[in-house]
């Protein structure tokens, strides 16, 4: 790969990256992460076990007696039969702020004063001004007084976590479900840090930075009778005498069930449609305080760690390895990206779905496209290159068959008929000649491939570049007379170039042969130049064929022939400019081109060169 | 004896099959360039001739077609160093009497002058 390959696939995975880690944080990732939360629940549900809590529920049977209307009436009566069954601690999940009939709630401030580590509700008014605090009466027999609000998720009100706490102005409120596992664990102070919170030694993990929530290990709901929190109707402490064996040791959370009268429901990751009563969620953010099952959200810091990780051992994957061996590890990849959450979920952890996600797809998918592109690339200019390849090689045969032709003819006539001397001599001088050009053409053909590969050691000395020019036009003079083309030159002063002179005659060569070959009959070829700077400039220019812009961005590939090239019948490899370029360029030089359609053609070649000192 | 015509562009090629030819009997004109050969051909009939198919601007594919246009009964032997498929093709197409790859034999090309020669005597022309 060249480093600007390297630089794009880069930047390309990197691009993946943030685009797919922005996609994950989106609303719809969001949602995305939230589904998927609801439904590792399903894949993940907690085990029965021994419960903590009791849901006393005030259902349609509890109300029958009087309704909603006579709800301090019902508790009034239950509460002793509650007290009775020795729990733990009582909450009351009702809001008592407002004046009912007073007997009733004389009978009610009673039946609190008897019940033991009571905790009433409270909650911020929806006018934001103040607390619906309970009656002064009843809060006096509170042992501790808490809100109960919850914070369900905005986009689908799904109630996923509960703010442990709860301020307006200077007053802070803690959560029903954190004062009852306070007040079960002893009744000391909630300790907090801005990681958590900790009660009777047990640290709970919500940030202070996030409204201390905490997300609800939900047990599953009441309808699911198994693993569900234990629920006991209030009606039945009205229709038995003493305490409940269920509520003993437990804490209890009295609040209505039934769906005619309970205004605070709420979805839940088990709702499956149907909404939880706000006092059995209360229960279940107790319940996972109490068995130490917390969900913690994992930082953001770690997200970004992962996806990049994902990005980066994609990007990795398919640049070094192709086929099953790049595939296979990358499926493992996809496959890890699922898996990876559902793992975290079950080991307390909540790790997003979607960032992960669209970032092993996205970053996978561009590596592979690029890859296949790549490779799809480099195959056809492999082809390409073989073929223009295959074209030299057959050219430079049949430029071998020619002297050979000479050689064997001219051998087999010496040998087979009796030649006068001077016959035999001019045959001896003209297989000698051709031999040597046989040799010279192996040996050019051989410089060319190591003058490709970089191989060529440049024989440097200084030399005038005008003598070169000399010798090349004496080279092409039959070549341009025969095509009927005048070769000219410009007045040129002395330029000592040093470098190798065998070489640059190769290039200046090649650029007359060029010019005389693709110019038609009874034009003029001109060659000349001068210093300019440090470097001196010698120009070739024809009244030939020209070419355009997209001709001229591949005239020195290596094997590259224009299609007027090709169609004007002239012999050619496609080779001899792009050797051309890699002499000059071994030279530190550039070669200049310009050109027009039908006009012409100038190649200037650009080269570090002195004017000779006086006396040198 | 026949008289031929040979056109070919290299020097060495050329003066080794015009000594050769003169050798065996044939009274032989030889060109370097395709221009040449037209005029030749434009100027007299030649029985046979013999000519390199990568010449200059043009090819001895013109120089067959000059040939026959000039005498419908002429041999053209071509000769190549690139033998591929599509030069065959186009040479025995355009009426060519053989073809022949360099580098060759002397004796090869000679038999094949004697085939052209004894094809011109029977009452049909071709190779």
């Amino acid at each position: 790969m060249k480093r600007s390959d390297k630089a794009g696939y880069v930047a390309m995975l990197a691009a993946c990256f943030f685009v797919a880690l922005a996609a994950g944080w989106t609303r719809l990732g969001a949602q995305f992460d939230a589904d998927v939360y609801d439904f590792l629940f399903g894949l993940n549900p907690p085990e029965a076990a021994e419960f903590s809590s009791v849901v006393v529920g005030i259902d349609e049977e509890s109300l029958a007696d009087g309704g909603v209307g006579a709800l301090r009436r019902l508790l009034a009566e239950a509460l002793p039969g509650i007290a009775a069954s020795e729990p733990k601690a009582v909450v009351v999940d009702l809001i008592l702020a407002d004046r009912g009939d007073e007997a009733e709630d004389g009978a009610l401030a009673e039946a609190f004063a008897r019940t033991p580590n009571l905790i009433l509700a409270t909650g911020l008014r929806r006018s934001g001004e103040g607390w619906d605090d309970p009656r002064p009466e009843f809060a006096k027999s509170a042992a501790a007084i808490a809100h109960v609000h919850s914070d369900p998720d905005p986009y689908d009100n799904v109630l996923r976590q509960i703010p442990l706490e709860k301020a307006l102005g200077r007053r802070r409120v803690w959560a029903l479900a954190l004062e009852a596992f306070r007040l079960s664990r002893g009744g000391g102070a909630i300790v907090e840090d801005p990681a958590g919170v900790e009660v009777g030694g047990i640290r709970i993990p919500a940030r202070r930075d996030d409204a201390r929530s905490m997300r609800i290990h939900y047990l599953r709901p009441a309808a699911q009778a198994e693993g569900a929190i234990p629920e006991v109707p209030l009606a039945w402490f009205r229709n038995n005498a003493g305490g409940h064996p269920a509520l003993r040791g437990k804490v209890v959370f009295v609040g209505i069930t039934a769906d005619s009268a309970a205004q605070d429901r709420h979805m839940t990751p088990y709702s499956f449609g149907h909404a939880m009563p706000g006092v059995q969620i209360h229960a279940n953010a107790y319940e996972t305080m109490a068995r130490q099952d917390f969900l913690r959200p994992a930082s953001n810091l770690a997200v970004v760690a992962a996806c990049l990780l994902l990005t980066v051992a994609a990007g990795v994957l398919f640049w070094r390895y192709s086929g099953w061996r790049a595939y296979g590890p990358a499926l493992a990849l996809l496959g890890l990206a699922h898996v990876a959450p559902y793992a975290a979920f079950r080991n307390g952890w909540v790790f997003p779905y979607a960032p992960p996600f669209s970032t092993a797809w996205l970053s996978i998918a561009a590596a592979a496209t690029a890859q296949y592109f790549f490779v799809r690339g480099r195959l056809g200019r492999s082809e390409a290159e073989k073929e223009r390849y295959q074209r030299a090689i057959h050219f430079v045969a049949h430029e071998m068959r020619t002297p050979l032709t000479a050689i064997q003819g001219s051998s087999e006539l010496m040998g087979r008929y009796k030649l006068p001397e001077e016959k035999r001599g001019e045959m001896a001088r003209m297989i000698n000649a051709e031999s040597k050009r046989l040799a010279r053409l192996i040996q050019a053909f051989l410089d060319v491939e190591r003058l490709t590969a970089g191989q060529v050691e440049l024989k440097r000395a200084p030399f005038d570049l005008r003598d070169v020019v000399d010798v090349c036009l004496g080279r092409v003079k039959s070549l341009a007379e025969g095509k009927r083309i005048a070769v000219e030159t410009k007045p040129m002063e002395a330029v000592i170039v040093d470098g190798d002179r065998e070489l640059m005659e190769y290039a200046v060569y090649n650029l007359l042969t060029n010019a005389i070959k693709y110019s038609p009959a009874g034009t003029r070829v001109s060659i000349g130049g001068g210093m300019a700077g440090s470097a001196c400039r010698l120009s070739v220019e024809d009244q030939g064929i020209g070419m355009d812009e997209q001709e001229m961005k591949g005239l020195f590939r290596k094997f590259y022939r224009t299609k007027k090239a090709e169609a004007s019948g002239e012999k050619g490899t496609g080779i001899g400019l792009s050797l051309v370029q890699q002499i000059v360029t071994h030279h530190g030089g550039r070669v200049e081109v310009a050109s027009t359609p039908g006009a012409g053609s100038c190649f200037t070649i650009v080269i570090p060169a002195s004017v000779p000192q006086p006396g040198s | 004896m026949n008289s031929l015509l040979v056109v070919e562009d290299d020097s060495a090629v050329r003066n080794t099959l015009v000594t050769f030819l003169e050798l065996e009997g044939y009274q032989v004109e030889a060109v370097s360039t395709t221009r040449e050969a037209l005029d030749r051909l434009v100027a007299r009939d030649y029985p046979i001739v013999v000519s390199d198919i990568y010449l200059d601007e043009r090819t001895g594919l013109d120089v067959l077609q000059a040939a026959r246009r000039s005498n419908p009964n002429c041999a053209v032997i071509l000769m190549t160093g690139r033998g591929s498929m599509e030069t065959v093709m186009d040479a025995t197409q355009g009426g060519a009497f053989d073809y022949i790859a360099k580098p060759f034999e002397l004796d090869d090309l000679l038999a094949t002058l004697r085939r052209a020669e004894a094809s011109m005597r029977s009452p049909t022309v071709g190779g």
